[in-house]
């Protein structure tokens, strides 16, 4: 660099015989130029794209508007950032290739094609087109759709469509993102790589706020003859992509597995020793379905669906006066699961709550819901699993919501109104009368009540928004309210969500069995949004009963239920799990005496019991299931480990182990009980020899009281050890 | 990794405008001597960072930023001592530092908006200045921005011998009504993600300053608690349990374990495996268990770190930086111990700054002397500084100073930054900064760049939602 004039005839000389074609386009920002930004990464997040910019260059998001970004570009630092006399000395382009200091490294190579155009758009006077020059429409990558062999590659190729009928190929210029990356990797250039892991894997593309997406699907192509029983259409649809991909599925579970399995799943409790023992006596042949339908019949599980609904729409005591609210609200949602009150009723019951607590306890949803934005951005995420947020500030990046869908959609939240209720510091809410409408804070336009892709209503003043939003939810046609829901339950009983995660459903992102998906969400409408119902369908179908254990071809799979998926069980159901294996009665402030962590009717016992804070209980501050750690930490695993907390349970006075110590039956009988409690299933002959060995090493050669303490200790151990294994720990 | 500054330093930016300049005729070679001074403006990667902090808040004018010559109801009672460094002056009662001057230097001009303690501390402990959507001073919540350290813990890969990336001690920070601070946590990074806190001086609500020796009450002066214990809970067993046990537990599970072989393994999810291991291996491997503990200390060193909760703490961030670990916040004293609203200069001169400067300068020296301190960057800060003003909160109370958020000083040291060093200014009371005003931002940024996080960073909240991770830039002038 230290001879510029060479530097620059070098540059003007290579760019000039390799791009001669090109070079005769006109070239037009927001089609040539912000694409260039996009893929080096510098309109990102991270970047200059941020609200603030970066370093005092500021562009907007993505590219999402080349209009600011055209002003900061060129008219922006008293026109250093572009230089037509020595293009090459731009600061645009001696900071992205890093010839001058940039904190964001070297985004640009002086040699290769996007170089030359940004010199060449300087050079010419940094046009920024005519209004007359035509627009980007779409894109599309071909191929679309793709069966590929394992560790198989393909590269795709991408082409935008502009508004004069033209297209142009932007392979190079675009971005992709797997969204399986366990399964497939992407490059820049648009090869996708895919590992050696059998299943579905999407790719999304992106090119200046349009997407599309290939998909690929990749069989193992194992033989698959030998299909357990079918037992309605999720079992049809699951066994016939199973066949697609050549996965087999595992064997059924035996039948202590499946009680414990869906007591778990429907409940949040292990089954008691006397339910299992039932269960595996009886004869029965539909004892399964009789099972599930007692499971749901009972308190338990309208206690443990409360429990998750609570923390979706945010029951949170956050000032102590609140109590009463948060009662009021647990307890309705808990009686609508009881009462098995439709779905698209409870919605609408929520999201066009008027009044007062009392009266009316969803109200308590506006408490903490106080903003018309969040209000609409948790209905977006919560019923229709579309995720608005980003759409507030700019276009949305892996969407088609741009920020008029965005204000549209909250404008049906814009005459909630609030006056103080009877009750000292809690509001009344009510729709106040008037034309419904806010404003979109970039164009400044007023917009008027707008469904997800729909058109912009004309509401009457005295009509309350919400109301027309509830309809528009629950007509039978609408494409993500059913689907929403059956997606969030399915992930419930199988860990996964057909897809993930389960409240990010758009076109890039689509389902690993979308029939299925369809069929779900089709069944659930036609049984008029009945929940009970839906989970009979789940859990009475043969691929939830399927086992854990993988077969040959199997181990791998994690997205298309050839056997069940082993989950940990969650903060409130380990803890009362916990407690029902030590025999501790729980004692949370306000409730009765062995109250379970899973009927607690709001947050507010998080910060009390440090084990349900660290194994992740959520704080109904979210809208999103995602707030539920369930990823392993550190401080979990001490605490199973060495916690005072547990060691204290182990060995009190006249807990289990104290008892068992006591108890004279012989100790195969006791160890079995303990296998019973915890595992709801017989102890095999190798486990009861370890825990006698153990229980002999612990009295070898005492007697009296240290025989007796010894013996103690010895069942504190086989407690302990049984409450750290993953069989314990885990719903398989 | 040190270019030597010119007398008067050009700024960057003027120096790019010369450049552009130089285009229209005035030769090029500016731009060499610009890309030369761009490796100078990038600062080493350190190995770790001590980010040592002072709850309460210390006061800018009773430490390293003191006004001799303003109004004795602003400057205070103390007196400012020489150090080391020619020009650069201190509180009298910090004669160790002020000895080694040259191994640390100063920001005088860090500065946000906000005097409440909650908030203060999430910004000091986030780097970020604004409140996070649904903020509550009373406890924390899931949707509070993640702490430094929780960024450290996510971002910062994972070590085979199980030690954490980032470590908290000696115990969470708590407010001196008992409620804990906003701010110390993963937030809205997920609570997977929060940093290991060590609880080794279990909380007591009555008493600050650095137990036993520098044990005190804000009003009733020196306290004795024989209580107060420090150690490694989380690593030692609960009471009636031994290591023999607990290795006999263990065991005893695999044997039932594998009797479910084909179960236990597909149950695998990989960050439980790991974590479980991680447990296991953080209690039983003793090699590990040794950097937690201070049992095998040479007795030379706990006296010149200060047989003090204060020096136990730094003594003990010592070892766990030295055992790989890249981020440990030490909290020296909680209950906000630094809050001196009353009998400021006799507490401070008694119970705070005397352990402070014994362990802080302990630190610096032990490191120097082990060559370590060159790849170790050690931040000094609280959540904000205190009023110029003196005021009395009663009429019977001593006097003492407020809260400040727009002034405070920060000490820092290590990792390749030059000793010596005074960035910014405040004016001529103490109370805003004069010039360079740097933000908690800035903070972040210089912790974040010494860890070698790369500036396009982004972390992911739990909605899945991307966020920046630099918010603002590294403190210029240090290296």
């Amino acid at each position: 660099m230290n001879l510029p004039r060479f530097t620059l005839i070098a540059a003007l000389s290579a760019a000039a015989p390799c791009f001669a074609a090109e070079a005769l386009r006109p070239l037009n920002f927001a089609n040539d130029i912000v694409p260039i930004l996009t893929k080096g990464g510098c309109n990102g997040g991270g970047c200059h794209g941020k609200s603030g910019g970066q370093n005092g260059f500021k562009l907007s998001l993505l590219g999402f508007e080349p209009q600011e970004d055209y002003e900061h570009i060129v008219k922006e630092a008293r026109g250093r950032r572009v230089f037509p006399a020595a293009a090459e000395q731009s600061l645009l382009l001696t900071k992205g290739t890093a010839q001058l200091p940039h904190g964001g490294g070297k985004k640009l190579d002086p040699n290769a094609e996007d170089y030359a155009d940004l010199a060449r758009w300087i050079r010419e006077g940094m046009p920024y087109g005519k209004d007359t020059d035509p627009k980007m429409a779409s894109i599309s990558v071909e191929p679309a759709k793709l069966t590929m062999p394992l560790k198989a590659a393909q590269q795709l190729k991408v082409t935008a469509h502009y508004t004069d009928g033209s297209t142009r190929d932007v392979t190079k210029r675009a971005l992709y993102e797997a969204n399986e990356k366990a399964m497939a990797e992407t490059s820049e250039t648009g090869r996708v790589q895919l590992f050696d892991l059998p299943g579905d894997v999407a790719v999304m593309v992106r090119y200046q706020g349009k997407v599309s997406t290939f998909r690929a699907t990749v069989p193992l192509g194992a033989p698959v003859d030998k299909l357990p029983a079918s037992r309605g259409f999720v079992d049809n649809l699951v066994f016939a992509k199973l066949k697609t991909i050549g996965v087999p599925p595992s064997d059924i579970a035996d039948d202590s597995t499946f009680i414990r399995r869906v007591t778990l799943d429907i409940t949040g409790r292990l089954p008691t020793a006397v339910e299992m023992k039932d269960f595996m006596v009886s004869k029965e042949a539909a004892k399964r379905s009789i099972l599930i339908d007692r499971l749901l019949d009972s308190p338990d599980y309208a206690e443990y669906f409360a429990n998750k609904w609570n923390a979706l729409l945010r029951n949170q005591r956050t000032q102590p006066m609140y109590a009463r609210g948060s009662y009021l609200f647990y307890s309705w949602i808990r009686d609508s699961i009881a009462d098995n009150k439709p779905y698209d009723q409870f919605v609408r019951e929520v999201v066009s709550a008027s009044g007062d607590l009392d009266q009316n306890p969803p109200v308590a949803w506006y408490r903490q819901v106080k903003e018309m934005k969040q209000q609409m951005e948790d209905v977006a995420q919560l019923f229709l699993g579309t995720r608005m947020q980003c759409a507030q500030c700019h276009h949305h990046p892996f969407e088609k919501w741009s920020q008029q869908d965005y204000y549209g959609f909250a404008a049906f939240f814009s005459n909630v109104s609030r006056k103080p209720s009877t009750f000292t510091n809690e509001e009344m809410i009510f729709s106040k009368r008037g034309v419904a409408q806010t404003t979109n804070i970039r164009t400044k336009a007023v917009v008027t009540p707008t469904s997800l892709g729909g058109q912009a209503l004309k509401l009457k003043p005295e009509q309350d928004p919400r109301q027309a939003l509830a309809e528009w939810m629950s007509q039978k046609e609408n494409p993500f309210f059913a689907h929403t829901l059956v997606n969030r339950y399915w992930k419930h009983f199988f860990n996964r969500g057909l897809v993930e995660p389960e409240d990010d459903m758009r076109e890039t992102n689509p389902p690993v069995n979308p029939e299925l998906l369809s069929a779900l969400a089709a069944d659930f409408v036609k049984n008029r949004y009945d929940l009970k119902k839906l989970i009979r369908t789940i859990t009475n179908s043969t691929t939830y009963q399927l086992s854990a254990i993988p077969n040959a071809y199997n181990a791998k799979d994690r997205q298309n239920f050839s056997r069940y998926y082993p989950k940990r069980l969650n903060a409130e159901v380990l803890y009362d799990s916990v407690n029902t294996l030590l025999d501790v009665e729980t004692t949370f402030a306000g409730q009765a005496p062995g109250t379970r962590a899973v009927a607690l009717p709001d947050n507010s016992y998080n910060q009390s019991t440090y084990f349900l804070s660290v194994f992740g209980r959520p704080d109904s501050s979210s809208a999103c299931e995602c707030e539920r750690t369930q990823e392993a930490s550190l401080a979990q695993s001490l605490h199973l480990l060495n916690a005072a907390e547990i060691q204290t349970q182990l060995s009190r006075g006249n807990g289990r182990a104290d008892t068992l110590t006591k108890d004279a039956r012989p100790d195969d009988d006791k160890i079995a009980d303990l296998y019973h409690i915890a595992l709801s299933r017989d102890p095999n002959p190798a486990e009861v020899k370890f825990a006698h060995t153990h229980l002999d090493k612990k009295i070898t050669g005492k007697t009296g009281d240290e025989a007796f303490k010894g013996k103690k200790e010895a069942y504190e151990d086989i407690l302990w050890a049984l409450l750290n294994t993953k069989e314990f720990l885990f719903n398989h | 990794m040190s270019w030597p500054h010119p007398a008067h330093p050009v700024s960057r930016r003027e120096v790019i405008q010369a450049g552009t300049v130089g285009l229209l005729g005035l030769g090029m070679n500016h731009l060499s001597a610009l890309q030369a001074m761009t490796a100078a403006t990038q600062p080493p990667r350190a190995k770790s960072v001590i980010y040592i902090f002072l709850s309460g808040g210390l006061a800018q004018h009773e430490s390293f930023d003191m006004k001799p010559d303003a109004p004795m109801e602003i400057r205070g009672e103390f007196k400012p001592i020489r150090t080391r460094t020619p020009g650069l002056h201190i509180c009298e009662h910090l004669p160790n530092l002020a000895r080694i001057s040259e191994k640390w230097s100063l920001v005088r001009s860090l500065t946000h908006g906000s005097a409440d303690h909650s908030l203060g501390h999430h910004i000091m402990l986030t780097g970020r200045s604004d409140a996070p959507l649904g903020f509550d001073p009373s406890k924390p919540k899931k949707s509070d921005h993640p702490s430094m350290a929780a960024l450290a813990t996510a971002l910062l890969p994972k070590r085979k011998d199980n030690l954490p990336p980032a470590i908290v001690l000696p115990d969470k920070l708590v407010h001196r009504e008992g409620r804990t601070l906003a701010g110390q946590f993963a937030g809205t990074l997920g609570a997977q993600h929060d940093p290991w806190f060590l609880e080794m001086s279990p909380y007591h609500p009555k008493h600050y300053g650095a137990f036993p020796k520098y044990l005190f009450h804000h009003e009733r002066g020196f306290e004795t608690d024989p209580s107060l214990l420090f150690q490694a809970p989380h690593l030692s067993l609960p009471q009636g349990l031994t290591m023999d046990r607990v290795m006999d537990r263990i065991s005893l599970r695999n044997a039932l374990e594998q009797q479910t072989d084909d179960l236990t393994a597909l149950a695998g999810d990989e960050a439980f495996d790991s974590t479980r291991q991680a447990a296991i291996g953080l209690l039983s491997n003793r090699k590990v268990h040794d950097a937690f503990s201070l049992e095998k200390v040479d007795p030379k060193m706990l006296d010149r770190y200060g047989r003090h909760s204060f020096g136990w703490s730094l003594l003990m961030a010592r070892r766990l930086v030295q055992s790989g670990v890249r981020m440990v916040q030490v909290n020296l004293g909680n209950n906000e111990t630094w809050d001196t609203h009353q009998a400021a200069w006799g507490n401070l001169k008694n119970y705070l700054l005397p352990p402070m400067d014994q362990a802080v300068s302990a630190l610096l020296e032990d490191l120097d002397a082990s060559g370590q301190l060159d790849e170790t960057l050690i931040v000094m800060g609280g959540e904000f500084g205190r009023t110029p003003k003196i005021k009395s909160i009663s009429a019977t109370a001593l006097p003492g100073r407020d809260h400040w958020g727009n002034a405070q000083s920060l000490l820092i040291a290590g990792g390749g930054i030059k000793g010596g060093r005074v960035i910014g200014a405040t004016d001529k009371q103490g109370g805003y900064p004069a010039r360079d005003a740097q933000t908690p931002e800035n903070l972040a940024a210089t912790i974040y760049e010494a860890l070698g996080l790369p500036r396009e960073t982004l972390w992911k909240d739990f909605t899945g939602r991307p966020h920046t991770l630099y918010m603002g830039s590294p403190i210029g002038g240090l290296v």
